[in-house]
């Protein structure tokens, strides 16, 4: 078929914008909950705005995510659904994860993945699981949906992100032993790792 | 690292009065993908060379050039 015998395409909304709209969206309810409930922890407020405030704010988003979906999913491909599906369900782990920490009556400081504070055993368990299949289910979908361009960004960012693993692990390591920096921190070289490897992808993908 | 091709992609697409989106709708790629093919930033894989050359009936080498004494060009 040649481009005069090709239909012309109505405008849609593509899988890209409408996982950016409800990530953007999720996250930045997210952090304003975070924010009002940091307030209200710091101004010692108590009582109904305390206990439902903040969740308020993220159910809120949650509500205009899914109207969001609901509007775009008859417009996407199959291709376009998968990339929109695995961002979706990464924002569900991560929302399930905030609310199970929330009901677990985790502070902030004990939940801090990188602090030493224990964690009950079934949370340790079911986030693990959580993350593990949640996240595996979800990347199953990313990469079933990805285009040629995205994944080239993947595997460089991918790259970028073991390398920067790679070049600080065993510096920490020597100079730990030294006594010229604090111990290994793994979790700080899992953070740093995460975040080279996201502003790489983000500059290969949108430059 | 390969330094990448020209192409004539904007031209072509300027051609049939495309925007980059209805390009990339065509190609079930994102917007980005053609952007940055346009611009030389980025070489399509060679499947999506070929879905390029089927979309708008034409070689291969007639869209990209390597700099190495295209025939097509």
């Amino acid at each position: 078929m040649t481009e005069m015998e090709t239909p012309m395409l109505k405008s849609q909304k593509s899988g890209t914008r409408v996982a950016m709209e409800v990530t953007a969206l999720v996250i930045g309810a997210t952090f304003f909950a975070g924010m009002l409930a940091g307030y209200l922890d710091g101004t010692g407020t108590t009582g109904a705005l305390r206990s439902f405030g903040p969740p308020a704010i993220v159910l809120a988003a949650a509500i205009a995510a899914g109207l969001i979906i609901r509007r775009s999913l008859p417009n996407l491909n199959p291709r376009q659904w998968r990339y929109a599906a695995s961002f979706l369900i990464a924002i569900a782990i991560g929302a399930i994860v905030g609310g199970w920490a929330q009901m677990s009556g985790l502070s902030a400081k004990n939940f801090d993945i990188s602090g030493e504070g224990s964690l009950p055993t079934t949370t340790a368990i079911g986030l693990s699981l959580l993350w593990t299949f949640g996240m595996g289910l979800s990347m199953y979908f990313y990469h079933r949906g990805v285009d040629d361009h995205e994944e080239r960004a993947i595997l460089w960012s991918g790259l970028a992100g073991w390398y920067s693993f790679l070049f600080a692990t065993p510096v920490w390591l020597i100079l730990a032993r030294a006594d010229i920096v604090p111990p290994v921190n793994v979790v700080m070289l899992l953070i740093a790792a995460m975040i080279v490897n996201a502003l790489v992808w983000v500059w290969l993908k949108f430059r | 690292m390969i330094e990448p091709m020209n192409n004539k992609l904007k031209i072509l697409r300027a051609m049939r009065d495309w925007s980059q989106a209805e390009l990339a709708e065509r190609l079930d790629v994102s917007r980005q993908a053609v952007n940055a093919i346009e611009t030389g930033k980025y070489d399509p894989s060679l499947p999506l060379a070929f879905k390029l050359a089927r979309l708008f009936n034409m070689p291969i080498e007639e869209i990209f050039d390597d700099g190495n004494g295209n025939t097509h060009a």
